[in-house]
């Protein structure tokens, strides 16, 4: 189990998360929902120790750090080398061997050019790969099916499938409710930098209202292009 | 046996990661149209020739040469770059790649320093190179800094929020090359700073911030130029007056050679940009430029040439 206990975070005088309580269980998988700028990407940053914060981040397994995987939303990659050569740096920072990465390449990804010069959606399947091949217990996924194909799109949620039933702990963002309604069990409301509503699969409608009522559709209605 | 095994991994893993890295500069080299081991060759020549002449013309050249060498290494420590290390690497092997690049990348200056019999800089140098590795978030602040340079954008923007520091620096050089009387010293700041404007200049912006502008490529090189030119005055023109007014006369004719040989070199770093953009600037073009450096009259030839080949560039992303 991962507990997050009074987690807070602030940049400057601004304070970007406040007092964050949750708890994520093996075996399942939670969505964070929130509007751009709530502190979802902190959030996270901070989970993969990635970020500075106030407040305790408890697993019973010792240096879990570097037994976290984590998506970016962009993720950018070193300029002159190849995808393999990444996902090679990946293991070898793991110390993972005998990795044939040519049948893990589960996008099909042309490993022999350049990642720099992927598109926006191969970096992010290059990324996820990498996040895969190191074999971690906690798999944080910014955004991940932002900017991807549907066929890609599909494989995600497998993938997603397959980590929950091996016990791993999977925490990940979207904007799109559907997909959240069809992957996570879960679902943790992030307001201004404050959990704001966490309920079960079977809630998740409320949560779509609450942030339709927290004066969305106010301004939805109000909005004006001059 | 198992703590050997645990050490041969780490190093192996570190290992990985610094071949990836001289891979990485193999590439760089190759892509830039030299063969990679005369690239090598040339960059040790070149780096060489300039600390011999820092030497040669500048008192305790030492604590200014562990500066630059110590300001080139801070550059490896921003936030983007250990972002991506952080997520590579566990936590303790983080902290010992980041140790020993920066402790790599000083090695250049700290042998120089040896050659130079300057032992005790050479070792603080690796120190301080060392601590300096504990920094990693450069680049991300806040706030916003506020600069004067915001009414035409970007590159005088972003290079004075990433190089804000280094103006006390070098204006505190100038003061103290005045109350020493080392003209010198005064001069050395004059052309990092101009040095400074210059790099402000060298990294491809994305096509888009090109093609927005509804202007010929005519005017918008007049436009870029006019930029630079008013706003690298802004920041080299309070040296360059202290100069001319605390040193005589012949003094001040350097101080205004090197004025105009600063201006005419952010033009020409501009011109050579936009010339190949959105490629780097090609070998033979960098080797104009290094003999324009030492014989600066061929800059009569070599700007109008420069300035051409841009104007063709452009035509393509701002001529419909």
């Amino acid at each position: 189990m991962l507990n997050i206990t009074n987690l807070s975070k602030n940049y400057g005088k601004k304070k970007v998360l406040k007092e964050i309580e949750l708890q994520f269980k093996p075996g399942e998988i939670s969505g964070i929902v929130g509007e751009n700028g709530a502190g979802k990407t902190t959030l996270f940053k901070c989970i993969a120790g990635l970020e500075s914060h106030d407040g305790k981040i408890h697993h019973p397994t010792k240096n879990i750090k570097n037994r976290i995987g984590f998506l970016e939303t962009n993720p950018e990659f070193l300029s002159k080398i190849t995808g393999k050569e990444y996902l090679q740096l990946l293991c070898n920072a793991r110390s993972i061997k005998n990795v044939n990465f040519e049948e893990n390449n589960i996008f099909d990804l042309p490993l022999q050019q350049y990642a720099e010069t992927y598109s926006t959606g191969m970096k992010k399947k290059l990324a996820l790969t990498g996040v895969l091949l190191q074999q971690n217990d906690i798999f944080i996924l910014d955004e991940p099916f932002n900017g991807v194909d549907i066929y890609s799109n599909l494989i995600i949620k497998k993938l997603l499938k397959s980590l929950k039933e091996k016990g791993k702990i999977v925490i990940l963002s979207s904007h799109i409710f559907s997909t959240l309604q069809d992957t996570c069990d879960h679902l943790h409301y992030l307001k201004a930098g404050k959990i704001e509503k966490s309920v079960r699969k079977e809630d998740f409608k409320k949560i779509e209202e609450l942030m339709l009522n927290a004066g969305l559709s106010e301004k939805i209605k109000n909005f004006n292009i001059k | 046996m198992c703590i050997f095994d645990f050490y041969s991994i780490q190093i192996s893993n570190v290992n990985f990661y610094f071949t990836l890295q001289l891979k990485r500069m193999y590439r760089h080299i190759d892509e830039f149209g030299v063969i990679p081991i005369l690239g090598i060759a040339l960059l040790i020549g070149f780096f060489i020739w300039i600390s011999e002449a820092l030497f040669d013309r500048i008192s305790h050249a030492s604590y200014v040469y562990i500066g630059i060498g110590l300001f080139l290494s801070l550059q490896l420590g921003s936030k983007k770059r250990t972002t991506f290390l952080k997520k590579c690497f566990s936590s303790e092997t983080f902290w010992k790649v980041r140790m020993l690049e920066n402790s790599l990348f000083v090695l250049p200056f700290s042998s120089f320093l040896c050659y130079k019999q300057a032992f005790l800089e050479a070792i603080s140098i690796h120190v301080l190179a060392i601590v300096l590795s504990f920094w990693n978030n450069l680049g991300v602040r806040s706030f916003t800094i506020p600069t004067p340079f915001g009414k035409r954008p970007f590159e005088f923007i972003i290079g004075f929020r990433n190089t804000f520091w280094l103006l006390p620096l070098l204006y505190g050089l100038t003061f103290i090359s005045i109350s020493v009387e080392n003209f010198n010293l005064g001069i050395f700041s004059l052309i990092v700073l101009f040095v400074c404007c210059m790099s402000f200049y060298t990294k491809s912006e994305p096509l888009f911030y090109i093609w927005m502008h509804s202007k010929s490529p005519k005017e918008f090189l007049a436009e870029k130029i006019k930029t630079a030119l008013l706003y690298s005055s802004f920041l080299t023109l309070p040296i360059a007056i202290t100069l001319s007014i605390f040193f005589s006369l012949e003094e001040l004719q350097i101080t205004l050679l090197f004025t105009v040989l600063g201006y005419s070199f952010v033009i020409l770093t501009i011109l050579g940009k936009y010339s190949n953009y959105p490629s780097k600037v090609p070998i033979m073009q960098v080797l104009a430029a290094i003999v324009s450096l030492i014989f600066p009259p061929l800059l009569v030839i070599i700007l109008p040439l420069f300035y051409k080949r841009a104007i063709k560039n452009l035509n393509s992303f701002l001529t419909c």
